[in-house]
């Protein structure tokens, strides 16, 4: 579970990237996070994960604050970046071992995960090979595999899809689907609608840093009063700010 | 021309070289005018005993009417050190660059990049002149007491001097990666490129000065002398050969004689840039196209490596491992961070072996450190020269900075920024123990050093290898420069590795300077450095747990 207390950021002092944002995202479910460029996605899952400090407001992660006891809400979640370009130089064996070794992954533990996950994202020929070798989608999935090697309960994730080939993206989603049905938090962020329609149970739509709608999808239709697509609801929510 | 102007304009957005980039807030940054300060007010002592030095060998060649000879040593010194540097800042610019992949496809001819390129690596190099020759003009025109003339062909010539040096480093470096760019696993050529580079340019210079001290015997040299009438201007000659042109010009800067040699001058500058860019435009794109290729086998893992490579680690070795094979596998911090460790036995080593002679008088020294006080004198040399070594390598000073954008994987790490900060600490230490070691190594070839002696260096060292690497890292988060987009940025041209250098000198140097001066005994010379630098080192390691943490915990990028 991950929950927001008012939390806001703003850059320069001027600009308001996340505004006073209030959200609870529940175990046992896929949530989605939509919203335009710039809406504040990103800078939001950032804060979530520790990578930048909120102005104000409380971040909790399986009920651990993310700023009063940051490793312990560390070890949480796993998070993969809407930007995999990192540790070119490693191999993809060396990055997945580090991720296990930062995670305390035992041996025989991490050995086994290493081969399931080579086997489900077709990498085992690429693990011997500097990451930096790798396609945008190849290192998309490195990252992915190195969150997944500790089995974190919260998975978050940014534009995780992006760059994936259909079979990868597949796997992903079936994981994703497999790892909230065990009772356990999934939330991403994504620009393709299509996708959070048939993928998630909740979606959150934020613009320019402010939670516009927050629900299940049957409630959104039912809040808009509308059996038009996703897109549609999206872009009249969206456009009238 | 146009497209090279625009061209030019890009890349100088990104030249930041103070790191004075405003932030997120939209200020720039007080800490870094500070520091930039600072670091201007370090090189302000040099550049005023050049000066000063200039103002007293006037005095003094005037008498015999060759003023000129000051010029002239100016302008060679000053080409060499512009080629020396010029090597790095080539390769940096003209391939290490990240713009390189954005510009590739655009409809630009070789030579419009590499125009742009150079002009770059010309401003880098404005800066290296501004240190070494902008004193000798100045000096020289205050000497003699010189007119307005005088300081406009200055000026020229400081702007157009560097187009010699830097065509030579170019051409030098075009030709190598032109070379390693044949080859399959890009960066390690590109790492034996950038050794073999390095290993022209300093048997370039060699060559050069031999070459410039043989070329005329003592006996002609001392009959031109005493012609007097600025006669040394007249033999200059070498690579550099346009530099006499240069000291004519500005000899004669009142008559004639001075506007045609300045004349000439640029016009060899300009001569040479048309064929820099006629002869770059078929051979830069060899090195360049697919620089950022890596090499692949896409060979499946076999059951034993995932045995052997899969035993679970600490998290600080495991993170320590980390940041020493990016290290070694990162052409650019090879260069810069690692190879640097072995350049000073290097610079041990090659007189030694170029000039027999002083093999002797080593064995004289090797005796009086045996018999005499001179064991003393060595432990506090080299407990000093240790602490300087590491502090050369940057690899303490560039820890946060060479993390660049990457800085929020740091941040979401279940890892304590303490831990990260040891681990940065440690891997910076062992480089400069594998530095002090080789150091005493190639020393202990040439010198009877006795063990015990070396033992205590060993032992001694340790100490100051801890405390430049952990001023290094607090230096590094106080001013992490982290927007870069080539990684040379993030250690060469990066103030905190220099910065770092400075305190490293002067923090190590007071006490060996005491120690020498008040003649302690072996044991007291052991006695104080254990003490003094102990203690500064847990008062350092503290602030690093705390105010270190801090520092961390606020970097945001």
């Amino acid at each position: 579970m991950i929950e927001l207390i008012n939390v806001n950021k703003s850059y320069s002092g001027i600009v308001k990237a996340v505004d006073d944002l209030t959200i609870t995202i529940p175990e046992g479910q896929i949530t989605g996070f939509l919203g335009p460029n710039g809406a504040g996605k990103t800078t939001t899952i950032k804060i979530i994960t520790g990578v930048l400090n909120a102005d104000s407001g409380s971040i909790t992660i399986n009920g651990t604050n993310i700023r009063e006891n940051p490793l312990e809400a560390k070890r949480q979640f796993g998070y993969v970046p809407d930007n995999p370009d990192m540790f070119l130089r490693l191999k993809g064996m060396e990055y997945l071992n580090f991720m296990a070794d930062i995670y305390d992954v035992p041996d025989d533990l991490r050995k086994k995960r290493i081969q399931e996950l080579a086997e489900s994202f077709e990498m085992e020929a690429a693990l011997n090979d500097q990451i930096q070798s790798y396609s945008h989608g190849m290192r998309q999935k490195i990252v992915i595999m190195g969150v997944l090697i500790h089995d974190p309960s919260v998975w978050i994730l940014d534009e995780p899809m992006t760059g994936l080939d259909p079979k990868s993206s597949f796997t992903l989603k079936e994981m994703m689907k497999t790892h909230a049905a065990a009772g356990k938090t999934v939330f991403f962020s994504t620009h393709v609608l299509e996708v959070a329609e048939k993928l998630c149970d909740r979606v959150a739509i934020i613009n320019k840093g402010k939670l516009l709608f927050y629900g299940t999808m049957d409630e959104m239709r039912e809040n808009f009063r509308s059996n038009g697509s996703l897109e549609k609801i999206f872009l009249e929510l969206t456009e009238n700010e | 021309m146009n497209r090279y102007t625009v061209l030019t304009g890009v890349m100088l957005k990104n030249f930041n070289l103070l790191n004075l980039r405003p932030g997120k807030s939209g200020k720039i940054p007080i800490k870094g005018v500070l520091l930039s300060l600072l670091i201007f007010a370090a090189f302000l002592p040099m550049m005023l005993s050049i000066g000063s030095i200039v103002l007293a060998g006037y005095a003094v060649l005037s008498e015999i009417r060759q003023e000129g000879m000051i010029l002239g040593i100016g302008f060679s010194l000053s080409s060499l050190t512009i080629f020396f540097f010029g090597i790095f800042y080539v390769m940096s610019v003209f391939y290490f660059s990240k713009d390189i992949e954005s510009l590739l496809p655009l409809p630009l001819k070789p030579s419009e990049i590499l125009a742009a390129k150079f002009t770059v690596a010309m401003l880098y190099e404005y800066l290296t002149e501004a240190i070494f020759l902008a004193p000798v003009l100045i000096g020289y025109g205050i000497a003699s007491k010189a007119g307005l003339l005088y300081y406009l062909y200055g000026i020229l010539l400081f702007l157009a001097l560097p187009v010699l040096p830097l065509i030579y480093a170019s051409a030098i470096s075009m030709l190598v990666m032109g070379f390693t760019n044949l080859a399959k696993n890009k960066d390690r050529f590109r790492i034996v490129g950038g050794i073999t580079a390095m290993f022209l340019a300093v048997g370039i210079n060699a060559f050069i000065t031999k070459l410039t001290g043989s070329s005329i015997s003592a006996m002609e040299l001392q009959k031109l002398m005493e012609q007097g009438n600025n006669s040394y201007a007249e033999i200059m000659s070498g690579i550099f050969f346009s530099n006499r042109f240069a000291v004519l010009a500005l000899l004669n800067s009142e008559a004639l004689k001075g506007f045609v040699n300045l004349a000439l001058f640029v016009l060899i500058c300009i001569l040479f840039i048309m064929l820099f860019l006629s002869f770059g435009e078929g051979i830069y794109y060899k090195g360049v196209v697919g620089i950022s290729e890596a090499s692949a086998k896409r060979r499946r893992f076999s059951e034993t490596e995932l045995e052997r490579s899969g035993r679970q680690k600490p998290v600080l070795r495991a993170y320590i491992i980390k940041e020493l094979k990016l290290l070694f596998r990162t052409p650019v911090y090879f260069m810069n961070c690692v190879l640097m460790n072995f350049i000073f036995p290097l610079f041990i080593i090659l007189p030694l072996l170029v000039q027999p002679d002083e093999m002797k008088e080593l064995q004289v020294l090797g005796t009086y450190i045996r018999d005499g006080n001179g064991s003393a004198i060595v432990l506090a040399a080299a407990f000093g020269i240790s602490a300087f070594v590491t502090s050369t390598n940057g690899i303490a000073a560039s820890a946060i900075s060479r993390e660049g954008t990457n800085i929020f994987v740091c941040k979401y790490l279940p890892v304590s920024y303490k831990t990260q900060i040891t681990a940065k600490a440690l891997s910076g230490m062992s480089m400069g123990v594998v530095g002090t070691l080789s150091m005493l190594l190639a020393a202990a070839v040439f010198m009877p050093i006795p063990a015990y002696l070396m033992l205590l260096i060993t032992a001694v060292s340790i100490f100051g290898i801890a405390f430049s690497s952990f001023s290094g890292i607090l230096i590094d988060l106080n001013f992490p420069k982290l927007i870069w987009d080539n990684e040379q940025k993030a250690v060469k041209q990066n103030f905190n590795v220099v910065l770092n250098m400075l305190v490293s000198a002067v923090v190590a140097g007071i006490p060996v300077f005491t120690i020498v001066a008040l003649h302690f005994t072996l044991w007291m010379t052991l006695l104080t450095l254990v003490l003094v630098f102990g203690i500064l080192d847990l008062l350092l390691y503290n602030i690093l747990s705390t105010t270190g943490v801090k520092l961390f915990e606020r970097i945001e990028v």
